[in-house]
């Protein structure tokens, strides 16, 4: 895979990381059970983490 | 409760008993005593629709000639680097041409060699009848992100969701029914790359055959893009972004971004742009055709929608432009005629109807008051409809629409503005009253 289309895909799905990143912030607002809040908190960081990873790795793309 | 169209009747009786019936009333009054007030009202009224046709005039002579692209010792000579296409689509409304939108970007494009990156910014999480299609689409073209702006209830928010997302270095905007000439990154990109921040293309109508009123807004773009804001371009050095077909400098774009509260974003977007010292030019040369309403309750609500946003902006920007130390004395009037000036013409010149009305009933009898003054203001007035629509079909671009399509424009000129003039009253009207609806536009194939 070229570095372009390698580039393309990631910020795809960074959009889709975004995307999944607002919806379970949302879902944690208005879930009312603290375990399932919790629950979801932790997914929410994850998303956090696969964003600040794809930005990261955007940034290697462009330094390269 | 009561349905959304008969409430627009019930505005339109409303507005009207303030514009025509009132003032007929006080008209006839005051004539009673000082008749000068009625005849000095008269030639009042008709010197603003003197002033409005000489506007016309000014523009579609300007506009003979275009505006072509003259290179200026500024140019950088850069090539044309990675653009970030930005589609805002209102799903479910406009899943029946969102395809063809993304398609004709993805296969027909002629692209940079940095490439392109295209967002489909949308705020509905379900879109099942096309959800696959675009999927399969993302997944054939990498260029293509599929953006979902959650929680967002209006196109500013789907576009400023997209910004924070775009990679590109310049940005074109587009609404999810347009069709874009695959020329137009390279013929946007020069003027930026001369100094520009902003480039704004030529929309045209494709549904021009669908109905009376498509047909009728298929010649109104004509002369819009064609003949007001070439000439606007050409004569003051500044025009509009029109929220589509504008091709944006990413860092002037993100610094700018899009007001949520704004019924016509775009207008708000290039007065804050204008104000901050960036340059707007308009090139007719880049074409995307877009669908124009084809109900005449689909142009009200539009149209509607153009008018109070409009409102919104001339109340916010009139003083800023004419303070501004980035406009010269042209370019403030130029805005103050698309600001004041059109906000003070449309409610003023109804006043046409009760001051003729009032003159009737103080005189017992139905005479037109004419003398070579008003006979010159009336075919004036009435001929720089026919004379903006011969210009706009010599200003038109293949495929033009039929001649007979230009005489119907040019016989319902008359009407036809005054119908605007009128709802604009009505987006007055609302605005004053803080109702606003943003009744979308359905686009279909």
């Amino acid at each position: 895979m070229d570095k372009r289309t390698l580039e393309a895909r990631i910020r795809q799905l960074y959009a889709i990381d975004k995307n999944a990143l607002d919806v379970y912030t949302d879902l944690v607002e208005n879930s009312e059970d603290k375990s399932i809040k919790d629950r979801l908190s932790q997914i929410a960081e994850d998303e956090k983490r696969h964003i600040k990873l794809s930005e990261r790795m955007l940034d290697l793309l462009k330094n390269d | 409760m009561i349905k959304k169209a008969n409430l627009e009747w019930l505005k339109l009786v409303e507005v009207f008993s303030y514009l025509i019936i009132l003032p007929l009333i006080i008209f006839y009054l005051v004539s009673y005593k000082y008749f000068f007030i009625l005849h000095k009202s008269y030639y009042f009224v008709v010197a603003l629709f003197l002033i409005q046709a000489s506007l016309s005039y000014m523009y579609s002579f300007s506009a003979l000639a275009r505006k072509r692209f003259k290179e200026l010792p500024t140019a950088k000579h850069q090539d044309v680097p990675k653009t970030t296409f930005i589609v805002s689509a209102y799903l479910p409304n406009e899943i029946s041409v969102i395809e063809d939108t993304l398609s004709n970007i993805l296969e027909k494009i002629e692209r940079p060699k940095a490439g392109i990156e295209v967002i489909l910014a949308y705020n509905e999480p379900h879109m099942e009848p096309i959800e696959l299609k675009l999927r399969e689409l993302a997944y054939k073209w990498p260029e293509l992100i599929l953006a979902n702006a959650y929680g967002s209830r209006s196109k500013s928010e789907n576009l400023n969701y997209a910004l924070d997302i775009a990679s590109g270095e310049m940005i074109a905007l587009f609404d999810a029914d347009h069709l874009v000439s695959s020329d137009s990154l390279w013929r946007a990109w020069r003027w930026l790359d001369e100094g520009y921040d902003v480039v704004q293309g030529r929309c045209k109508i494709r549904n021009g055959s669908r109905s009376p009123i498509s047909a009728l807004v298929k010649v109104e773009f004509e002369a819009m893009y064609g003949i007001s804001h070439d000439a606007k371009s050409k004569l003051f050095d500044s025009t509009l972004f029109g929220g589509s077909n504008g091709y944006w400098k990413a860092s002037v774009i993100k610094k700018i971004r899009f007001d949520i509260d704004k019924l016509t974003e775009d207008i708000d977007s290039t007065l804050r742009a204008l104000l901050a010292g960036f340059r707007i030019v308009h090139d007719r040369s880049i074409v995307s055709t877009e669908l124009a309403p084809t109900t005449l309750s689909g142009l009200w609500f539009q149209r509607k929608r153009w008018a109070q946003g409009w409102f919104q902006c001339s109340f916010k920007y009139q003083l800023p432009v004419l303070k501004s130390k980035y406009l010269n004395i042209f370019q403030k009037f130029m805005w103050t005629t698309l600001l004041t000036w059109r906000v003070f013409y449309d409610l003023f010149s109804h006043f046409i109807f009760p001051i003729v009305f009032a003159f009737w009933w103080y005189k017992r009898e139905i005479i037109f008051p004419m003398n070579s003054f008003i006979w010159f203001a009336l075919i004036f007035t009435f001929f720089s409809g026919p004379f903006e629509a011969i210009v706009a079909f010599k200003n038109s671009v293949s495929p033009r629409a039929p001649v007979l399509r230009y005489l119907y424009y040019s016989v319902s000129t008359f009407f036809y503005t005054m119908f605007k003039n009128t709802i604009q009253v009505v987006a007055i009207r609302d605005e004053l009253l803080h109702t606003r609806e943003w009744v979308i536009s359905a686009r279909k194939k």
